[in-house]
């Protein structure tokens, strides 16, 4: 069930004809939104004609308009993007297309990024768009005013935007004055002169005023232009319209008291009741306003209302729909308050919520039996739908419902305590979650629990195993599913997608990944039938990447392009499909198919549509990364992860952060920067003082994906630094970590993580001179590697798993690998390798034999002190051992001796070549 | 700041006392000057804001706002 948006919000007022035309203030706006990066903002009370100027704007501009009324409960990000984009869709439906379906889903995506997604797509416009937002006043949400405001700073070109509200919101508006991007046009600007105050009375209201009666209503009005239509109001058909001037002018009453008076005790008594009655609904059309007051002639009644400009605002060219001005049902409710008793006032909210009720609208009807005091139908209404709204992330609404249900009520209904358990559970609020399963227990254990029914029994049962995974109890969870699921009727098709999903997650901690798999299948299955494609994205990408991550490649990547299939011809692009899209990307990589796989992780991308999830766009980056890194690029390789790195401190990625931890360690170590690897391994606890210590893991524990990425980073730092340093003892450690990694990669047969780490164990025997091990390993790689096609994995570890896969082929001792993988493998090293001239010296001497080739790059054993630093910076600038001595205020012999030292770190005999390397391994401070 | 106090804001014109329930039980005393007070106990400074923004609404003039010390 999709909780629709209500169009009429989205509805452009249509001018009125006879309105006053304000070209002076049209000319402004249309003038001052000309200038790229401006924006403008109508701030000014109630009644001084803010909409009535907006739509005469929107009906003389000649682009493109999007209109968004505002109201209270917009002002929660989950109810105001989705509408600021159905907006922005009525000129240009691609706009935010797949930022909106995420929106319906439960976990809403970070703030700040969906500003980005709308200025990204927005900026692609090939035409202008002016957004329109009326009554921003009800807005107040920190989330929403930072994002707008950001949106403001970064206006595409192609995009106006106007903001209209009672109060100045609270953006840094002295800053936009001062760069001049601000166009604000406030009380005094939109204060009717007298000229036009004229016009209004004479021409629109039809009256016949002298000047001085016009001068008189406008100074006592203010230019309020309300306030000079009540007084218009008040003063049709009078015979004695001086003597109403002078009586109002020369009162000290409150405006609108005073004319909301005069004007209603003018209107037939029907009109009177019809106007208090109708107050409390907004917005209004016939039908509805029939069933509230009982009248028979709702359409004739408002379109009357409406010509005779009794506030009564048109939101559509059809006359459907109507609201009455704000200040103006604000008066009206509160005299409504005062002329009728309570239980009158609940009655026309009852009638209300009928109606919305049968209209199928349950938000509204909800929210009127709630004014009504009607618990009796809030509930049944709020057991209705609260589910599915929680699900669609409406949690904040449904909140507000549960919360103003008496207590009584709660504690009665096993539904309603069902809802309140789903929304803690699924916003993952667990300390106020007891009381309610307290109570289910009470219920469900009760004597009446029998005739509860399956349905509710089920889903009892399914709110006990999501709270058992919660506390980690993965073993009590996956029973209370299995047993949910057998009790749950098969058209209770929400509550089993959600244990299904549960139920999914759950065996993929306890790494049972057959059965993972099996209930991502019956997500799927579940999605198919109730036609829910978000859902059978998602199950389709979680049975592909169970299979990815045991190294099924083949497997995957039929599931996966089956699904993109599926997906493209249905025409829906849900976010799950990035994660297709991904997956297909990532195989394609390990086949080294790196053409198609750059295809594939853009497409990832590009249907992710900005979406907010920050993973596509970063792990595209990393891919690109390791593919540049692969080929020797190393410059575009620290490139595009470091790309990949911020973007991920904008937006930290759900799923892939320590693929980019890993990335970020080999971009590091190929250039030398130990100390920075080491610092991204830090956090993770992983230290490499004198002892290398690391998170503790047990022999015989299983490594998951993200843990083995991580030690297999600790590998790589561990191997360079033994290299570095020759120094064994932490190459003993390291290899014995290795053991018990690869173990528990097995375990859990996470394959490509396993080939990584067999490699680099590879070539830490490598390092130690290990020949016979070294070999070894690389054989069981190949053997793991061999059916599914691993390519890339054995280029990326470079010259030492080269060497040892040509000594293999060339000796013939390649155990049950064909000879043909292990040259497609080779042929895929990089040309700089290939070529380089076989020396046919000892395995042992690795690093020496790539010093040629790497020499430049070697990272430095002892780094440069604060002051060689100081000093070697000076000599870039190409100043004299004199010039240092003096600026430095040392002795000539002190800038020689550091001199010294610097040429002796860098392994080099000249200042020229010093300056070289230091540029390459970036230590100079104007490198960085 | 977040304890009920009482308040007494003052406005432009004659309100009556029929929108006492309106705004959330002040009292309303009209002046001799043509102005009007408005004063009771609120609970926080938000119900104050709340209080504040629907004057606003009405686009009455406010021109003054005063706590009393809570103490008397």
């Amino acid at each position: 069930m999709v909780v629709s948006l209500l169009s009429t919000k989205l509805y452009i007022p249509p001018a009125r004809a006879d309105g006053v035309a304000r070209p002076r203030l049209t000319q402004k706006l249309q003038d001052g939104l000309q200038q790229p990066g401006s924006f403008a903002l109508l701030s000014c009370p109630a009644g001084f004609g803010k909409t009535t100027l907006l739509s005469e704007y929107a009906s003389l501009h000649k682009g493109a308009v999007a209109w968004l009324s505002l109201d209270e409960r917009d002002n929660d990000p989950i109810q105001f993007w989705p509408y600021l984009i159905a907006a922005c869709q009525t000129v240009h439906s691609a706009v935010g297309e797949a930022a909106s379906m995420l929106f319906q889903t439960p976990q809403p995506p970070p703030d700040d990024a969906v500003a980005t997604i709308l200025i990204n797509d927005l900026a692609g416009l090939d035409h202008n768009l002016t957004l329109i937002l009326d009554d921003y006043h009800t807005i107040q949400n920190e989330a929403i005013h930072s994002a707008l405001v950001f949106l403001l700073e970064h206006l595409p070109e192609k995009l106006q935007v106007v903001v209209s509200t009672r109060i100045d919101p609270p953006w840094p508006l002295a800053r936009f004055r001062v760069r001049n991007q601000l166009i604000e046009l406030r009380a005094q600007d939109l204060r009717f002169t007298a000229s036009e105050a004229a016009t209004f009375l004479n021409r629109m209201m039809g009256l016949d005023l002298t000047a001085a009666d016009v001068s008189a209503l406008e100074a006592r009005t203010e230019g309020w232009a309300a306030g000079l239509q009540l007084a218009a109001l008040s003063m049709k058909g009078r015979s004695d319209i001086a003597g109403f001037v002078k009586a109002f002018t020369g009162s000290n009453v409150y405006i609108s008291e005073y004319l909301v008076e005069e004007v209603l005790k003018r209107q037939p008594r029907e009109v009177q009741e019809f106007l208090l009655q109708t107050s409390l609904l907004e917005p209004l059309n016939a039908e509805l306003c029939e069933a509230i007051t009982g009248c028979t002639d709702g359409q004739s009644m408002l379109l009357a209302l409406y010509r005779a400009n009794l506030f009564v605002v048109s939101l559509d060219d059809e006359c459907k729909w109507f609201r009455y001005h704000h200040m103006f049902a604000d008066l009206l409710q509160s005299r409504i308050q005062w002329s009728l008793p309570a239980e009158a006032i609940e009655v026309i909210h009852q009638r209300a919520a009928d109606w919305y009720g049968q209209a199928g609208l349950i938000p509204e009807a909800i929210e009127h039996s709630l004014a009504a005091k009607d618990y009796d139908r809030v509930v049944k209404l709020v057991e209705r739908i609260a589910l599915p709204m929680i699900l669609q992330a409406h949690v904040r609404t449904v909140e507000r419902w549960l919360k103003a249900i008496p207590k009584e009520r709660v504690e009665e209904s096993p539904k309603i305590n069902l809802a309140f358990a789903w929304l803690n559970l699924l916003r993952g609020s667990v300390n106020q979650i007891s009381p309610f399963l307290v109570r289910l227990k009470t219920i469900f254990s009760g004597p009446g629990a029998s005739d509860l029914g399956p349905s509710l029994q089920g889903e009892w049962l399914a709110v006990q195993s999501k709270w058992s995974s919660l506390q980690g109890k993965q073993e009590e969870s996956r029973d209370l599913a299995s047993q949910a699921l057998q009790i749950l009727p098969e058209e209770d098709f929400l509550v089993r997608s959600i244990v299904y999903v549960n139920l999914a997650t759950t065996y993929e901690q306890m790494l049972d990944y057959n059965h993972a798999a099996e209930m991502f299948q019956m997500i799927v299955r579940n999605a198919r039938a109730i036609g829910d494609s978000t859902f059978e994205t998602l199950g389709i990408s979680g049975q592909a990447r169970m299979e990815l991550m045991q190294g099924r490649l083949h497997l995957a990547f039929e599931i996966a392009s089956e699904g993109i299939k599926r997906m493209e011809d249905s025409g829906k692009i849900t976010p799950f499909g990035a994660t297709l899209y991904g997956e297909i990307g990532q195989i394609n990589y390990f086949w080294r198919r790196l053409d198609e796989a750059q295809k594939y992780l853009r497409q990832s991308i590009s249907s992710s549509g900005h979406s907010g999830y920050s993973d596509p766009e970063i792990f595209n980056h990393v891919m690109l990364s390791r593919m540049a890194q692969m080929d020797d690029d190393w410059e575009a390789a620290a490139l595009e992860v470091t790309k990949a790195h911020e973007l991920a401190q904008r937006i930290p990625p759900a799923m892939i952060r320590e693929e980019l931890i890993s990335q970020r360690v080999r971009v590091e170590l190929a250039f030398g920067r130990l100390e920075s690897a080491q610092a991204i391994l830090q956090p993770e606890g992983f230290a490499f003082t004198d002892v290398f210590s690391f998170p503790d893991l047990a022999p015989g524990s299983a490594v998951t994906n993200p843990v083995g990425l991580l030690y297999n980073s600790a590998l790589r730092i561990l191997l360079l630094l033994a290299g570095l340093k020759k120094d064994q003892s932490n190459l003993k450690r390291g290899i014995e970590l290795a053991d018990i990694i690869l173990s528990g990669e097995l375990q859990c047969r996470h394959i490509p993580t396993a080939l990584e780490t067999l490699l680099l164990r590879s070539k830490m025997y490598a390092t130690m001179g290990d020949d016979s091990r070294r070999l070894k390993d690389i054989a069981a790689a190949l053997e793991l590697a061999e059916t599914e096609g691993f390519i890339s994995v054995f280029v990326e570890e470079g010259r030492p798993i080269y060497e040892g896969l040509r000594a293999m082929s060339q000796h013939n001792s390649l155990g049950s690998t064909r000879l043909d993988y292990i040259q497609k493998i080779l042929a895929a090293f990089p040309t700089s390798l290939r070529s380089t001239k076989e020396t046919g010296k000892p395995i042992m001497s690795n690093f020496k034999v790539d010093k040629k080739v790497a020499e430049l790059d070697a990272p430095l054993v002892v780094p440069l002190t604060h002051r060689e630093v100081e000093v070697l910076q000076l000599i870039a600038c190409g100043d004299s051992n004199q010039t240092i001595a003096r600026k430095l205020v040392i002795t000539v012999s002190a800038v020689k001796k550091h001199t010294g030292n610097i040429f002796g770190k860098l392994n080099v005999n000249s200042r020229t070549q010093a300056v070289a390397r230091a540029r390459l391994l970036q230590l100079l401070p104007t490198d960085r | 700041m977040n304890n009920p106090c009482a308040y007494e804001i003052r406005v432009e014109g004659h309100l009556t006392d029929q929108w006492t329930d309106w705004f959330n039980g002040l009292v309303i005393n009209f002046a001799d000057d043509g102005k009007t007070t408005l004063h009771g106990t609120l609970a926080d400074q938000s119900a104050l804001l709340g209080v504040l923004n629907k004057i606003h609404a009405l686009n009455l003039t406010i021109i003054s706002v005063k706590r009393s010390d809570p103490e008397n």
